[in-house]
């Protein structure tokens, strides 16, 4: 279970400090689809980098599976986020050096798989994402929707149980957009926790729930969940 | 789907950790090495010529006086040379000396000289006036045995005009160019005014011991060693008759055979009693001290030259690095983001610069061994006082190379650090 307790995070400029949201509670349960919305600059994109221990709550606790992972050391929390997450960024954060296999072996091999074994786990991801051809391909080389599909892979690649995505689609146009969603409608049926902050209409609909975050304040929307035959199929 | 269910951190311990971040490290480096394989060359070649910059600098300055010092050997001192004492007018017991040293298997060639002061002239034919002023130097005359001469020290290759002398050679003379107005040196004694208008083929007068003879210069020496360079030589024979003097010789020049310790020979030289008549001393204690002054200088020179480089070479990868730490800030955001620890990504960045060092200064090893030290040996920088070879032993190249590495996994390491302490957000999104 990801929970995050009386969260505060609030940005300081010169004498000048914004309060982005406080008293803050979220909680994710284990293989749930939670969606955050809101509107631009609501913190939601920020919530997610507290979830994630990406950084610093101001205040509050954020507890991975009963570790408080907000307190941990800077290396602690790199380890920690290496063995319960797996990212998916808005623009892929793929290194543009690396093949599509050599970004998904990177944090196999960081958790200390050989390099044999870290190469077959990566093919084996991409093959999931449908891009078992494009194992040498560079992100040059690849189109938006193919990029966000390897950063989808490396995400998954190590099996963490929480996936978190941040506007995963909103760089990509409609089909690919949708190709993307169908690669986490089968991650989500295989019992994975995801936590995505998207405005996508068709991303709302495979939530199981969804939250709003408002002026600080986050509220979920009453939301029927859509049956797994109903999302989009597998690629 | 498999969840993880270990225990988080915790699981793994700080040495595994360790060694997966080497890991990393490796393989990052890999990577940007193979995606950036023309920017890899270059700074390649910067690191061989910042390492060639730091050996090169010092050697040229150590090798001014190491060609000094070849140079005195090869055409003057021989490996060991025997001298007179201060005292004494000539080495007692000469002819038991030279029987001894023929009989020494090790010595290759000797060549003994008969030294005189005396007055070379030239030009006095046109002047018959008591007023006119005479071109005279006052000189040291050596006399030596032509063929024991260039046996020893190839003194026929200091020949820049006319011909070396012959056993039979009476009446004429070998001038060094130091005594000559035609030559400009920097070796001619300050305050003497060296004789004009005198070439081969001139008559000279030349004066040694109240006798003057008249003589035809045979031949013009020229040599960066002071010694040979303000001599005057004849054959051995006429300047004894000259000197009235049938044993006593000042010099003995020896050659000894290849790899022959001179050292030892020195030793053998002094226990058979030799000692007490001849000073024995090898090339480099016979030189004169301004030798040594000239190498404490140089190499002090060449260290300050190449510590510059090497501050040249620290900015240099330190600018590098950085650069690409501030350009890659995002790429760094998001590896610290998925789970790549900071040390991982250090390490990328130093295994690059080892390599770049490693390759630079094995091309550099090969370019200075191979080619640069053989070439100047051959073909030395022709210095006014000194003729320079690159002086850099192996040992040196070693030493240089490791200060290199430090230099270099110093200036690639801090700017790394520095980019890693940036919060990773702030990475991901520019702030």
């Amino acid at each position: 279970m990801l929970e995050a307790r009386d969260l505060k995070k609030q940005f300081t400029s010169g004498e000048d400090a914004q309060v982005l949201f406080e008293h803050l509670d979220f909680t994710a349960r284990a293989g749930e689809f939670v969606v955050i919305t809101g509107r631009s600059g609501s913190g939601k994109s920020t919530l997610l980098y507290l979830l994630g221990l990406l950084d610093t709550p101001s205040v509050g606790t954020v507890t991975v599976d009963e570790i408080t992972g907000s307190s941990l050391p800077r290396n602690a929390r790199t380890s920690l986020r290496l063995e319960r997450f797996g990212y998916v960024f808005q623009d892929y954060g793929l290194m543009s050096e690396m093949s599509a296999l050599d970004s998904v072996m990177l944090p196999l091999i960081m958790r200390g798989e050989s390099g044999a074994r870290a190469a077959l786990s990566a093919r084996a991801a991409l093959e999931r994402v449908g891009l078992g051809n494009y194992t040498e391909h560079k992100p040059a080389r690849l189109s938006g929707g193919q990029q966000q599909r390897v950063s989808i892979a490396r995400a998954i690649a190590h099996n963490p149980p929480y996936i978190l995505a941040d506007e995963p689609t909103a760089n990509l146009d409609n089909a690919s957009a949708l190709e993307v969603l169908q690669v986490f409608g089968d991650i989500h049926r295989t019992g994975t926790t995801i936590i995505m902050v998207t405005h996508e209409k068709e991303s709302l609909a495979l939530a199981d729930r969804i939250l709003n975050l408002n002026q600080g304040t986050l509220g979920e929307i009453a939301h029927t969940p859509q049956s797994p035959a109903q999302m989009p199929s597998g690629i | 789907m498999n969840t993880t269910t270990n225990a988080g951190p915790a699981s793994r311990p700080a040495s595994a950790r360790a060694w997966n971040s080497v890991r990393v490290g490796f393989f990052l480096a890999s990577r940007q090495i193979r995606a950036n394989v023309g920017t890899t060359l270059l700074i390649i070649i910067v690191m061989t010529l910042t390492y060639l910059n730091l050996l090169v600098m010092s050697g040229v300055m150590v090798g001014i006086v190491q060609g000094l010092h070849n140079e005195r050997q090869s055409h003057y001192s021989g490996d060991i040379i025997l001298t007179n004492y201060n005292q004494k007018d000539s080495i007692q017991n000469s002819s038991d000396t030279l029987a001894y040293l023929r009989a020494l298997p090790l010595v290759a060639s000797f060549s003994p000289r008969y030294l005189a002061s005396g007055v070379l002239e030239g030009n006095y034919a046109g002047k018959l006036r008591l007023y006119d002023k005479p071109d005279v130097y006052g000189v040291n005359i050596a006399g030596i045995d032509p063929a024991a001469e260039n046996a020893t020290t190839d003194f026929s290759t200091l020949l820049i005009e006319g011909q070396y002398l012959e056993k039979n050679d009476y009446d004429q003379v070998l001038v060094g160019t130091s005594l000559l107005a035609r030559y400009k040196t920097l070796t001619a004694i300050p305050g003497a005014t060296p004789i004009p208008n005198v070439s081969v083929g001139s008559k000279v007068r030349v004066v040694v011991n109240g006798i003057e003879r008249e003589m035809t210069v045979k031949g013009i020496i020229a040599s960066k060693v002071q010694e040979i360079n303000l001599r005057v030589f004849m054959v051995d024979s006429q300047l004894r008759a000259m000197l009235g003097r049938d044993d006593g010789v000042n010099e003995i020049a020896i050659k000894l055979a290849p790899g022959a310790d001179a050292a030892s020979v020195q030793r053998q030289i002094q226990q058979s009693g030799i000692g007490a008549n001849a000073k024995i001393e090898l090339a480099r204690e016979s030189e004169p001290t301004f030798f040594e002054d000239f190498s404490t200088t140089f190499n002090k020179l060449g260290s300050f030259l190449g510590g510059i480089g090497l501050v040249i070479a620290f900015i240099a990868i330190f600018i590098l690095v950085f650069i690409n730490t501030v350009t890659r800030r995002r790429s760094i955001g998001i590896l610290q983001a998925i789970g790549i620890q900071s040390a991982g990504i250090e390490i990328g960045y130093v295994v690059q610069s080892i390599l770049y060092a490693t390759v630079g200064v094995v091309v550099g090893m090969l370019v200075l061994f191979m080619f640069l030290v053989p070439y100047f040996s051959v073909h030395p920088i022709d210095f006014p006082f000194s003729n320079g070879i690159l002086a850099v032993s192996f040992a040196e190249a070693l030493a240089k190379a490791l200060i290199l590495f430090v230099a270099i996994i110093l200036a690639s390491l801090i700017p790394a650090r520095m980019i890693m302490r940036q919060e990773i957000v702030d990475a991901i999104l520019g702030r």
